[in-house]
């Protein structure tokens, strides 16, 4: 009977990896198909960027602006851009100004498909209440220009008209003058380069969004106050959607996003009972 | 080389032959039979769904085995993704701040302030150029001119900035008070507290992991454990994620199965 089980667990240990990837599929297709409400609340770390944006709406109304750096390209569209639709929205609906700019070259198109489509829908006007600045190299000494000289860092937004034009940016010296400065980050040229060249430097208030895979590394940021919020992966998205009651990509994603992590708990704990089980019958049988 | 392995390649070739056909032909049909229905249209658009999703099910199959599509994917993927930077680096970097910048100065009435702009140009970009001397090895040796140029730079950039962003700012919270009058234990500083302590123990090797230090080491490396679950945790999410994307893109944009 033992040595019956035994066989069979052996088996159940070499289990098909490809098995496990099917499941996982289905795990994500069928929550697509069957559609079910999942509670979402928000965590401290992305209400504090939410209030953030609201505070600068309530004390500088249309004078207020924050600054969108799109530090991704579109290998982490999938996490990033929900929370970059999002943020946009939520700037736009409070009549803030809107300076978007970039660290990665790979995602100039993504960050300006994404902004025409939000100013669009907001009826926002180009020059006066947002300014795509595009790419520019550089990161570190970049960002240590815009807290010297803005202007120097960009004479120019991505379109080729003057900045000291524009009247989103037409009064923004430094980067003191920005009331909120959020990088929306897949990796390095990101928060991090932020927090070190900009935050440290400078002091003024920055948050963050991240991929999920970076998330862990930004906790000790916010508990050293380096960084006001983090919205961190899909799950952080949703959170902010829900925050924002604007439910889109990131709220979907939820549900096949739960129901995949069960799935793949259970073949953790499955694992391991297989694991302690042989391990068992080994020390029985030795 | 023997018959065995003219054979063996023989077949390989035959067989990739055959995945590609027979995938191909898959997407001709479904795509076919997309646009018959009017839910794709044809134009850039519906191109480019179409172009996604065969890369999409081509990077994925590899989750199956490695396969003549995974590897075409993935060359066409770095080969898109490098043209796409060339074209980004020249509009953005190149012609804006080289070709035009100086274009513009040699217009303008020529001062001591334009001959310095000029200078600001020139000097960085042949700087940058002497890169590209690796390609004749008898020159080689100038392209070191630029990397030491880019590694001292960017180390004295880099020290002071790292060194008050990482150590000076990160100790900072973990020096706050463990009891206040006030407040009582602040448990998250003692957990900051006994996590900084016992992991900074754990990587002193000066001293045997015995006793309490053994002791202190272990609780450090729990603290480790439990930082790692995290971080893949999150990686976990995060892969999950980009297959939710997909799985949407392929079922809501391309096939119409997801409302």
């Amino acid at each position: 009977m033992g040595m019956q089980m035994k066989f069979d667990l052996k088996k159940l240990f070499n289990l098909d990896r490809r098995i496990i990837y099917l499941l996982i599929f289905l795990s994500i297709l069928i929550p697509f198909l069957v559609e079910f409400d999942l509670p979402i609340k928000a965590n401290k770390d992305v209400k504090n960027i939410f209030n953030k944006i609201e505070d600068v709406a309530k004390n500088k109304g249309h004078q207020g602006s924050i600054l969108l750096s799109f530090d991704f390209d579109n290998a982490s569209k999938a996490e990033l851009e929900p929370m970059a639709r999002s943020l946009l929205a939520h700037a736009f609906k409070n009549n803030l100004r809107v300076i978007a700019m970039g660290h990665w070259p790979n995602g100039v198109e993504l960050a300006k498909s994404i902004l025409n489509d939000l100013a669009r829908e907001f009826k926002k006007e180009y020059g006066e209440d947002w300014v795509y600045l595009g790419y520019r190299p550089g990161v570190s000494i970049l960002i240590i220009n815009m807290g010297k000289d803005f202007k120097s860092a960009f004479q120019t937004d991505a379109f080729g008209k003057n900045t000291k034009e524009l009247a989103a940016t037409k009064n923004i010296k430094t980067i003191n003058d920005i009331d909120y400065v959020i990088s929306l980050s897949a990796g390095s040229g990101g928060i991090e380069d932020w927090v070190v060249y900009g935050r440290s430097k400078y002091h003024f208030e920055l948050g963050g969004a991240c991929t999920a895979v970076m998330a862990a590394d930004f906790y000790p940021f916010l508990q050293s106050g380096q960084l006001n919020g983090l919205i961190g992966g899909l799950a952080g998205a949703a959170q902010y959607e829900t925050l924002l009651g604007r439910p889109a990509e990131a709220v979907s994603g939820m549900r096949p996003q739960s129901i995949a992590h069960i799935v793949l708990i259970f073949f953790i704990l499955f694992g391991n009972f297989c694991y302690l089980i042989d391990r068992f019958y080994l020390s029985k049988r030795s | 080389m023997s018959n065995i392995d003219t054979t063996t390649i023989a077949t390989s070739k035959k067989s990739d032959f055959l995945v590609f056909a027979i995938f191909f032909s898959i997407i001709i049909i479904v795509n076919a039979i997309l646009l018959g229905s009017g839910h794709l249209k044809w134009g850039l658009e519906g191109v480019g769904i179409m172009m996604g999703a065969a890369f999409t099910i081509s990077l994925y199959s590899f989750l199956y085995k490695d396969n003549p599509l995974f590897k075409m994917a993935e060359h066409f993927y770095v080969g898109v993704a490098t043209a796409y930077l060339i074209i980004v680096t020249w509009y953005s970097v190149i012609l804006t701040d080289v070709i035009y910048a100086f274009r513009d100065l040699t217009k303008a009435p020529f001062s001591s302030s334009v001959f310095w702009q000029m200078v600001a140009i020139i000097l960085p970009t042949l700087i940058g150029l002497l890169v590209y001397t690796r390609i004749i090895p008898r020159f080689a040796w100038m392209s070191k001119i630029t990397f030491s140029i880019i590694i001292g730079f960017g180390s004295g950039l880099a020290i002071p900035n790292l060194i008050n962003a990482y150590i000076l700012e990160q100790a900072k919270p973990s020096m706050t008070a463990l009891w206040t009058s006030a407040g009582g234990f602040e448990w998250n500083a003692i957990i900051v507290f006994i996590g900084v302590i016992s992991t900074l123990i754990y990587f002193f090797f000066s001293l045997e992991h015995k006793g309490a230090v053994g002791a202190t080491a272990k609780v450090g490396i729990w603290f480790l454990m439990v930082s790692f679950g995290a971080s893949f945790g999150f990686t976990v999410m995060a892969r999950f994620s980009l297959l939710i994307e997909r799985v949407n893109f392929l079922f809501h944009d391309w096939i119409p199965l997801i409302k």
